[in-house]
């Protein structure tokens, strides 16, 4: 969604301490950055299965295991990122623990693609992501931009947007994504 | 591709972007938009903190809470296994007698 080097330096913003102390890291955490793992957390949870774990479930879970080291924090990479990327396979644990017993896994189970609920599931997600910014057309470009896997230069030229409308729609994106992140319900 | 492979692959792709949106977001720029939100900010913060604390709580009591998560990948280790092998494994995970999901304690 950013240039590269764009998206190196934002990374990059993010102190990554020497040693590996996952307990330190998260009490160092702004609150900004709380915000943002609920966030994040949130919107995992949304595409789980209905009864699974919730957003905070799910939160507790990946830094009880990056506590235990069970998932190990790799150097150089954010804390924020590393969490968000525990999360991301605590969703796909529940997929395949939710899957009925007598399911037989086939190649594609990597990517569940042959799990219809599971499709069902990221259907409705992807359509409560998308009424967020059922006002905002330029929003709404750039998500399914990102939805069909464009990067930031195919989604602008696709949708004839200028660098500045881009940026600012990115903006908007984020901000309205904070504000319903807090919000005690997805529309 | 059928519509709902499209709509798990989108999804993916959405969320990935999305995180990283969220994650590379300006810290003025996120407070800025938390502003906005009043009351709620420091609701949501505390209950975040709260979370954390929480797990911080957990593992200092028992280091082992979430462990083993797969016995296979310890085994594994110990035996030295090719990633190739443990990969064909990986669909056995939930097979052993440990709970995948750590309790939360309520």
């Amino acid at each position: 969604m950013t240039d590269t080097s764009q998206q190196t330096k934002e990374w990059g913003r993010q102190v990554v301490p020497p040693r590996r102390d996952v307990g330190a890291a998260l009490a160092a955490l702004s609150q900004e950055d709380l915000l943002r793992l609920r966030v994040i957390a949130r919107l995992r949870a949304r595409s789980l299965p209905a009864g699974s774990m919730s957003w905070s479930d799910l939160l507790h879970e990946a830094v009880l295991r990056a506590l235990t080291g069970a998932r190990p924090w790799p150097p150089g990479v954010p804390l924020l990122a590393f969490l968000a990327g525990v999360i991301r396979s605590l969703c796909d644990e529940q997929w395949r623990r939710h899957r009925r017993p007598g399911h037989l896994p086939t190649p594609r189970d990597s990517g569940g693609a042959d799990d219809p609920e599971r499709a069902c599931a990221a259907a409705e997600a992807l359509a409560a992501i998308q009424r967020l910014f059922v006002s905002d057309v330029a929003a709404l470009k750039v998500i399914t931009g990102l939805i069909s896997g464009m990067g930031a230069e195919d989604i602008r030229r696709h949708y004839d947007l200028s660098a500045v409308e881009y940026d600012t729609t990115r903006r908007r994106i984020r901000r309205t994504l904070l504000r319903h992140g807090l919000a005690w319900s997805w529309p | 591709m059928t519509y709902l492979d499209y709509a798990q692959s989108g999804l993916a792709a959405l969320l990935a972007a999305l995180e990283q949106e969220l994650v590379a977001a300006p810290a003025d720029e996120v407070g800025e938009a938390l502003r906005e939100t009043g009351r709620a900010r420091s609701i949501a913060c505390q209950e975040v903190r709260a979370l954390l604390n929480e797990a911080i709580a957990t593992s200092e009591e028992d280091p082992a809470a979430t462990l083993p998560r797969n016995p296979h990948t310890a085994l594994d280790r110990l035996l030295d296994v090719s990633g190739g092998l443990r990969g064909a494994g990986r669909y056995h995970l939930h097979a052993g007698p440990f709970p995948a999901v750590s309790c939360r304690r309520h």
